[in-house]
């Protein structure tokens, strides 16, 4: 099946269409969930959540931009509104004095997916959330900013706690 | 060496993972509520515009019937 035919079946509502969709992008779609959200069942409920509306609102994809980006925010969104409604987002030290000083680091042993998931776990959930918006999404911190209501300064003062806290646990798991 | 931002952003594939079989079930079994809810909706739908025409029709042969017989 092409990717032409795939969003042709996609616009008529074709459940093999969407299936073959769905086993492209679940594993990225899935790992995009799970970095927001503690549980595998919370990160698999904001999974069914995303591809729906993203079947759903096919129509609503402009066909200009990249279609992973797409299906991306979409499930950026839906693991956000679960996270939520899970626990409302505090932002530990918001708006402290921050210096953030550029840093070169060097990793002295192997570290697997597993163990990076397990270190993104270790993280509050207000830093982790602009950790995984501004270094895996790449958003800026005035799109930050907007899509959690904060200020643009909270954004930034989190992300630089946010790495000072990962420099920890991977120093105290002997990683630097 | 290597900035700890770009250090995730390197490893971030190795984190995709496939869900477990039922969450396609769950979706596919929310596709197919959702199916059958515009399908009813269509259903219901139907008839009240059927009944909506003939209303008009009605009202415009009585007003012709009204008009030519004055």
């Amino acid at each position: 099946m092409s990717a032409d035919e795939i969003m042709d079946g996609l616009r008529k509502q074709d459940r093999t269409a969407q299936r073959k969709l769905y086993e492209l992008y679940s594993p990225l779609m899935f790992s995009v969930c799970r970095r927001y959200l503690w549980s595998r069942e919370d990160a698999e409920e904001a999974l069914v959540s995303g591809f729906f509306k993203v079947f759903s609102q096919i129509d609503f994809f402009s066909g200009t931009g990249s279609f992973e980006g797409w299906i991306r925010r979409i499930m950026v969104n839906e693991s956000l509104m679960l996270l939520r409604k899970r626990q409302p987002l505090h932002f530990p030290g918001d708006e402290v004095e921050f210096h953030d000083h550029p840093d070169s680091f060097s990793i002295e042993s192997e570290i697997s997916a597993r163990e990076i998931l397990e270190i993104l776990d270790e993280l509050p959930p207000g830093y982790r959330t602009i950790f995984n918006l501004y270094v895996l999404e790449g958003l800026k911190h005035h799109e930050i900013a907007e899509l959690l209501g904060i200020s643009i300064n909270t954004s930034k003062s989190q992300l630089v706690l946010a790495k000072e806290k990962l420099r920890k646990i991977l120093k105290t798991r002997g990683y630097v | 060496m290597s900035d700890l931002f770009d250090f995730f952003r390197e490893n971030e594939p190795g984190l995709h993972e496939r869900p477990s079989e039922k969450v396609w079930k769950q979706l596919e079994e929310r596709l197919e509520k959702s199916r059958r809810a515009r399908r009813r909706g269509i259903r219901f739908l139907q008839p009240a515009v059927i009944a909506v025409i003939m209303m008009i029709l009605l009202l415009a042969a009585v007003l012709v019937w009204h008009y030519s017989a004055k």
